[in-house]
């Protein structure tokens, strides 16, 4: 069963089971919120390059993620990941990646086979690409520095020890995170809800510089 | 750009990577996703669309795999019907196409139904194998 006492703790334990609608529900729900954070890293990260390709939205990738939870061309297999979240999950970074990919390589023209000869700079576009290439720069200094102040702001010890043993120490597991923070798993996974909301702040304000919308 | 540079980049992506993935319930998923002004009732719409097409597209794809077996058995049945008839010389003619597989030699010792049967068989494995 899912959610066995989440409401309480915020951790969601146990596998889904995908054949009650009440569960699927729920399973598409937390998903949808998931790939939606997962793209605005994404658009964080590569500026309008991060946008979905091939005009596909975030409900797209999930409808087409949960649709493999009962067939199609990424069928889920129960026996080599038992759990449907997990596959969900992978699905999803799967298939943004792919369109984010697919339009990077569109905006720059790699769209081409392998084999293909590639086409040659010229002076004019080789130049854009680094306007572009040091704005994208200059943007994600930005985010970063914006971040690093609403962290500050927030005037919270844990947020910014959870900071350094990620950038710093390299450190990802929440085991482990709970280790070296001594805090418990549940409250490493609050942690990590209260820093991503200081990231949405910084999206916010990012959004609102540059007059786009979330979607 | 410098190593160090390159580092802090990918750990900056990292960390952003790894806070966007937290767990939550339904219930917070579906608060934060009503917050940024997400359809979450015409979402949940679509989701059950998306699923009721791909079992229905699942069930279609049995039936017309159940139906290719049926067809498969059908002519495997139509293939071995033609040894009913045939003569022992025939049967002995035809059995030795098949030579090299064990059971078809000795065809002396075989009773014309034992070579009926192994043709009828043989004919019908073949048949099911196109399938």
């Amino acid at each position: 069963m899912e959610n066995k006492g989440g409401a309480r703790t915020g951790i969601v334990s146990g596998v889904a089971d995908i054949s009650d609608p009440k569960q699927l529900q729920g399973l598409s729900l937390r998903l949808l919120a998931f790939a939606r954070r997962r793209a605005a890293v994404r658009r964080w990260w590569l500026g309008a390059a991060g946008g979905l390709a091939k005009g596909q939205t975030v409900e797209d990738v999930v409808c087409e993620a949960v649709e493999s939870l009962f067939g199609g061309k990424r069928r889920w297999d129960p026996a080599s990941q038992p759990d449907p979240w997990e596959h969900l999950k992978s699905v999803v970074n799967s298939l943004l990646s792919n369109l984010v990919r697919s339009k990077e390589n569109r905006l720059n023209s790699r769209d081409v086979p392998q084999d293909a000869v590639a086409p040659q700079d010229t002076p004019e576009s080789a130049l854009l690409r680094s306007e572009e290439e040091g704005a994208l720069e200059k943007r994600r200094e930005r985010a970063y520095s914006l971040l690093v102040d609403q962290i500050a702001d927030a005037d919270d010890k844990k947020l910014l020890a959870l900071h350094d043993l990620i950038m710093n120490e390299n450190i990802h597991k929440p085991q482990e995170l709970s280790k070296r923070l001594s805090i418990p798993v549940a409250e490493v996974n609050n942690l990590k809800k209260r820093f991503w909301r200081a990231c949405r702040r910084v999206l916010d304000i990012l959004d609102k510089e540059e007059g786009q919308s979330h979607d | 750009m410098t190593e160090r540079d390159k580092d802090d980049r990918d750990g900056i992506l990292a960390l952003l990577e790894d806070v966007a993935d937290h767990d939550q319930t339904a219930e917070e998923a579906q608060e934060e996703l009503a917050g940024d002004g997400v359809n979450v009732s015409t979402f949940l719409a679509r989701i059950q669309q998306t699923v009721d097409r791909q079992t229905k597209e699942e069930r279609l794809a049995w039936r017309r795999e159940a139906q290719k077996n049926v067809e498969a058995f059908a002519r495997s049945q139509n293939a071995a019907g033609r040894f009913a008839t045939m003569s022992r010389s025939d049967l002995e003619a035809e059995a030795r196409k098949y030579a090299s597989e064990v059971h078809f030699r000795n065809l002396e010792e075989q009773t014309d139904d034992d070579l009926r049967t192994l043709l009828a068989d043989r004919a019908r494995l073949e048949e099911l194998s196109k399938k």
